[in-house]
């Protein structure tokens, strides 16, 4: 073991650990996952958030970083940490996207059969999806309706027609948890989600078209139906201002509860409460709302998006098939058995850009995926790649069955805007085959490839480390975005 | 004064402002303009905002939150305020604004909520106001 970074002490190639002494009120220790070069590259303020979080009560083992870690908002974004039921739950370590999260879908056409007409089908995926500051959904739901949406999940719009029957087992939680209170989401929520619903949003988020470029595990590859040089599709998104509405409440309630019962708190974006509180379950009743609404979000964009391909390929292409491979979560809470030192304990694990990894033959996975374990969707930047991964025995072991979400980013906003000065991103990405169309003045600028780590480093460290298995590389070839 | 500053893949201002009503107004206008051009905002409608807080911090998040919501909601852009009554507790305020027009309005970034990381609203050594705040993209 050798001493090299900021109290880091690092354990093997892609482990180091934060000791529960480095700041005073951390109750377990910290771990990042980790090569020397992204370790080189972690912000310190991030490294101190992970020590923050390491002072919720009730945290078990360690507070978990990935690879992809950096500052967030209380947890840093990478974050994971699990809580005993004496323990908090934290709406910072869920964040204001509750249930952001990724979709994949796969066809059956080829890159050859894409690529000649892949600027045309841009526009109109374009054209068909609400995206960026001020878009509304196009399809007329009223509130009644949002409650269908807030509380059976994914099952009212397969219900609706938006949908296979089958999609539901290959959503994380068959996209839909039962405990929900509309009673406890504010009117506020309501009215912001109405319009929202189906769709894209902006910042990160995105509708990509790409292509399977490599697979790294042939039989879990067929199994997950994945063939090189086959299109797919990666949808970004998350819950729109029905979730950023949702935690904004409940951080304000939080917030006012620290101060009546006069707890510590080491950051204002931490505010907790004890899980047996009424504030607690509360917020835990109205975030599982917010959940379900991502996900019938992510069904509808996913029936916008294969309403515009077929009718792009219908008459190009004999029996177009368009399947749902499955749908991560990347920001939530939720309650998990999991063996503590030899034992099984229910846990509420937090999850704040951090992906579900469940092992093969884990219960809570659907049939066709029992013996390859949960597939797991990491997004890239928009020039680079996307990859598919399954989930492992090591991720249960070692974090709570969890992995990264990202590429994470390594320049602000302001500095990509700097980078970009005087060149034409879209032209850039043009020539390295990704077709980009975007509504916001600077979103392309803001979100170009050279903000983000590279997904392919952040990826090694999860597959070496054995938090999940490479299963296949996708590559860009068009992305619309807000 | 307004300053834009980066935080991470989000955004935040840096606003000094000689009284609170200076500082809240201003803090709002410069948000608005992280979200659109609001030059072409004509005043054409009135909302009235009424927030509580036990801190001065929760009560400006507060504050720009409910205009977040607002412009989510309803596409209100404000472009001029009136306060009724404005302690370091409670905010009433009339707002003066127009609409978002989708089709023609300029779309800059889109904002999830204003935060309470890196929160810092206090009177300085100058006498003027400062006001620190970082917005969710």
């Amino acid at each position: 073991m050798e001493k090299i970074f900021k109290g880091l002490i690092r354990i093997n190639e892609t482990k180091w650990e934060l000791p529960a002494t480095f700041k005073e009120g951390m109750l377990v220790k910290g771990v990042i996952y980790a090569d020397e070069s992204i370790i080189g590259s972690v912000d310190e303020r991030s490294i101190e958030q992970l020590a923050n979080v390491a002072m919720l009560k009730g945290i078990v083992k360690a507070s978990l970083g990935m690879p992809d870690i950096h500052t967030g908002y209380g947890f840093p974004i990478g974050g994971v940490a699990a809580v005993s039921l004496d323990g908090v739950v934290s709406p910072g370590g869920v964040g204001y996207d509750i249930n952001c999260g990724v979709r994949l879908l796969k066809t059956n056409l080829t890159k050859e059969e894409v690529i000649p007409g892949i600027k045309d089908l841009i526009e109109v995926l374009y054209k068909q999806i609400p995206a960026g500051v001020g878009s509304k959904g196009k399809i007329g739901f009223d509130r009644s309706d949002l409650d269908g949406i807030v509380c059976k999940g994914v099952n009212f719009a397969i219900e609706k027609g938006f949908g296979d029957k089958k999609d539901s087992e290959k959503i994380e939680s068959n996209g839909f948890i039962k405990d929900v209170d509309p009673a406890l989401i504010s009117s506020r929520a309501y009215i912001r989600g109405l319009d929202q619903i189906g769709t894209l949003g902006s910042g990160n988020h995105f509708i990509e078209v790409q292509y399977v470029d490599d697979i790294f595990d042939e039989t879990a590859a067929k199994k997950l139906g994945l063939f090189k040089g086959q299109v797919t599709i990666m949808i970004h998104c998350g819950s729109r201002g029905f979730g950023h509405q949702v935690c904004t409440d409940y951080l304000a309630i939080m917030e006012e509860m620290v101060k009546k019962y006069n707890m510590f708190i080491p950051d204002k974006e931490l505010s907790s409460a004890p899980l047996d509180s009424k504030e607690a379950k509360n917020y835990l009743k109205a975030m599982n709302g917010a959940a379900n609404y991502a996900w019938v979000n992510r069904q509808f964009l996913q029936y916008l998006a294969k309403e515009a391909l077929t009718g792009f390929f219908g008459n190009i292409k004999d029996h177009l098939e368009i399947e749902l491979v499955y749908d991560v979560s990347h920001n939530i809470a939720k309650f998990e058995d999991h063996i503590v030192d030899g034992k099984k304990m229910k846990l509420l694990v937090h999850r704040k850009g951090a992906t579900r990894a469940f092992m093969k033959g884990h219960p809570d996975l659907p049939e066709i995926y029992k013996d390859t374990g949960q597939p797991v969707l990491i997004p890239g930047d928009m020039g680079r790649a996307s990859f598919v991964l399954v989930g492992t025995e090591k991720a249960m072991e070692e974090t709570f069955g969890s992995t990264c979400h990202g590429a994470g980013r390594i320049l602000s906003r302001n500095k990509a805007i700097k980078e970009a000065k005087g060149r034409s991103i879209k032209k850039e990405l043009e020539e390295k085959g990704v077709i980009v169309k975007s509504s916001g003045r600077e979103t392309l600028a803001e979100e170009m490839p050279e903000a983000y780590k590279d997904i392919s480093n952040v990826v090694e460290v999860v597959h070496k480390s054995g938090l999940s298995k490479k299963v296949a590389k996708l590559r860009p070839i068009g992305v619309i975005k807000g | 004064m307004i300053k834009i500053i980066a935080a991470g893949g989000d955004a935040g201002l840096e606003v000094y402002a000689s009284n609170l009503s200076e500082l809240f107004s201003d803090s709002a206008l410069a948000m608005f303009n992280l979200i659109t051009d609001t030059t072409g905002i004509k005043e054409s409608i009135m909302q009235e905002i009424s927030v509580k807080s036990n801190s001065l911090d929760g009560l400006i998040i507060a504050y720009l939150n409910e205009l977040i919501f607002m412009f989510d909601a309803y596409g209100f852009i404000p472009k001029r305020f009136d306060f009724i009554e404005l302690t370091e507790n409670t905010v009433k305020v009339k707002a003066y604004g127009g609409k978002f027009d989708s089709s023609k309005s300029e779309k800059r970034l889109l904002i999830k909520a204003a935060t309470y990381h890196d929160i810092f609203v206090k009177k300085i050594n100058s006498g003027k106001w400062k006001l620190k705040v970082i917005f969710d993209i």
